[in-house]
């Protein structure tokens, strides 16, 4: 019996004290630029799912892949919109806190980078019209290369 | 069946039982005449003693008429045409051509379009072709799994005969496909239904987009044939080699690429197996590859090369290729971090250097290209254009996309101002695409 009791005590106090490295889960308004030449939303074979980019001359592309949700539009006072100034603060906030949690799962080797991707929890919310908004859950894009750049040349 | 390699010698043999094809270890070479004996098994039938060809009767050309003489007997109906374009022949040929596979220099040249089959062998009437080619289909299929039906129509088509042939040889060529074959192979019948092509060679996949755009493509080509690169493509080859190197083009990078539209070109970190190198080419940007000289795009594959190589030995590190640490647990971590420096001690130095032991990480690989790479990326454009200018004109191609470096930042005033105003001359004096 005693031995029971004693390893029920540890597994408590183990999922008590054990700490996970927990990403924020933000939210983002979508909207369409009637006036943007380019695409803004579209499927894209290559990473085979639907990009969703968010500006039309500026960056913040997105990539949505699994389900969505079709949700009433009173639902949207339940989430918090940020923008892409305020994510940047949540990030480093994020990095401060979850610091000695980060050594402790690296150890020795610690820290390797976490993306926006390892950070936050990231949906997109698009007004389709007066009464629904849909929710997708996405992922930042872009952070999975290496890229190359230089000057142009002026001709 | 028996495919042969660029030398004509016999590199496998399969029979085949009950619809299931068989493997048989290649005949060996010949002790006296040093060529390989040959036998002709027919693909519809088991071993077959009266296919017994050996060399004493003739060799290849010998083996071809007792085959024709074998099947005339069997299908003596059947008008059999030992090549195309005979105008007599309006039925279907089988074309048993085997991959392109015998040299360094036909990057890109496998999977040709049915009926020419370069140096390939021609035989075999319309019934045992459809058979034969839908046995083929079905052992793909089985072996692969995840074929949808639109790829498995086209495999069915007798137009696809010469690729779907292409597809079996590579995943039969060895006793056992390795699990590295099996993703390459998927994503090449993916490319080759997609208009695209496959360097079985170098297992490169070679997408659609690159292989339509003539200029790109030919200096894809002509790189290739760069022992130094040559060198980099075969670590993509080997049958262990745990990931694929895709290369493609893309025209719209403005938005496919939105983040980084001031970039000539990414490489991807490994994503089911393979590692994609994506080139600019948007019209709509002035980035894009071809508003530079064809030897800067040159010197972009060289460098995006480099890259998928680091990548590559960094997924032989990790646990299934996975190389992001935030989706490993702290297993996979330990494993990854200890196999990277233990194997890749080098690789180890910089990203401890510039990702672990820093307040404010940086992108290493390219710390690591600058330091350590530069002289592969000279050496490969040297032999590109047959070392037609001095070694300041390699140098001052060798450090692009590498100006935010550590080993820039070395370089002193003078140095840099040498190596920009030399940049500016090829960018006015070199050809371009366009």
């Amino acid at each position: 019996m005693r031995h029971i009791v004693t390893s029920f005590l540890l597994c408590v106090c183990s999922i008590a004290f054990s700490q996970k490295i927990e990403p924020i889960t933000i939210y983002i308004e979508f909207k369409l630029d009637k006036k943007c030449p380019g695409d803004q939303k579209f499927y894209y074979d290559r990473e085979e799912g639907t990009v969703f980019n968010l500006y039309c001359d500026k960056g913040g592309s997105f990539l949505w892949k699994s389900k969505s949700d079709t949700l009433s539009i009173s639902c949207l006072q339940n989430y918090k919109v940020s923008s892409l100034e305020e994510i940047e603060v949540l990030e480093k906030q994020w990095r401060k806190k979850n610091r000695k949690i980060l050594k402790k799962k690296f150890g020795e080797y610690c820290c390797p980078p976490y993306d926006k991707n390892g950070i936050f929890q990231t949906f997109l919310i698009e007004i389709i019209n007066h009464d629904q908004l849909v929710l997708y859950p996405v992922e930042w894009r872009g952070l999975n290369g290496i890229y190359e750049y230089e000057e142009p040349p002026k001709r | 069946m028996e495919f042969f390699n660029n030398n004509k010698t016999i590199k496998r043999t399969i029979h085949f039982d009950n619809g299931e094809a068989i493997k048989a270890d290649p005949v060996p070479a010949n002790s006296t005449t040093g060529k390989p004996g040959t036998t002709a098994i027919l693909p519809d039938r088991q071993v077959e003693e009266d296919c017994d060809c050996n060399n004493s009767r003739g060799g290849f050309g010998s083996l071809l008429s007792d085959f024709f003489s074998w099947i005339g007997g069997l299908f003596s109906n059947i008008n059999i045409s030992s090549g195309y374009g005979d105008p007599s022949n309006t039925g279907y040929v089988l074309t048993v051509t085997p991959p392109n596979m015998g040299s360094g220099y036909n990057i890109g040249s496998g999977g040709s379009s049915s009926g020419s089959g370069s140096g390939g062998v021609v035989f075999v009437p319309s019934e045992p072709q459809a058979a034969y080619q839908r046995m083929q289909v079905v052992d793909i299929v089985r072996k692969l799994g995840n074929i949808d039906a639109t790829a498995f129509l086209w495999m069915m088509n007798p137009d696809n005969a010469d690729n779907v042939n292409n597809v079996y040889y590579v995943l039969n060529e060895e006793e056992e496909a390795t699990p590295e074959t099996l993703p390459f192979l998927r994503q090449a019948v993916i490319t080759l239904k997609a208009g695209g092509d496959v360097d079985y060679w170098f297992r490169v996949i070679i997408d659609k987009s690159l292989r339509e755009d003539s200029c790109l493509y030919d200096i894809y080509i002509k790189l290739g044939q760069a022992s130094n690169i040559d060198k980099y493509l075969k670590k993509f080859d080997s049958k262990f080699s745990v990931v694929d190197l895709k290369i493609g083009v893309d025209s719209k990078y403005a938005i496919n690429q939105k983040d980084h539209i001031l970039s000539q070109a990414v490489t991807l970190i490994p994503a089911n197996k393979t590692i994609e190198i994506i080139i600019n080419n948007d019209q709509t940007l002035p980035s894009n590859i071809k508003k530079f000289p064809k030897i800067y795009s040159a010197m972009v594959f060289v460098h995006e090369i480099m890259h998928a190589d680091i990548n590559r030995q960094l997924a032989i590190a990790s646990r299934d290729t996975n190389i992001s640490p935030q989706q490993m647990s702290n297993a996979d971590w330990n494993y990854y971090i200890n196999n990277v420096k233990n194997d890749f001690p080098k690789i180890f130095e910089y990203y401890s250097k510039y990702i672990l032991k820093t307040t404010a990480p940086t992108d290493f690989q390219h710390q690591y290209i600058a330091d350590k790479y530069r002289s592969v990326i000279k050496e490969a454009l040297k032999q590109y254009d047959g070392n037609k200018h001095n070694e300041d004109f390699y140098n001052a191609l060798s450090w692009s996309g590498l100006k935010n470096t550590v080993a820039w930042n070395k370089l002193s005033d003078a140095e840099r101002a040498k190596i920009l105003e030399t940049i500016q001359t090829i960018y006015r004096d070199e050809a371009y695409c366009n």
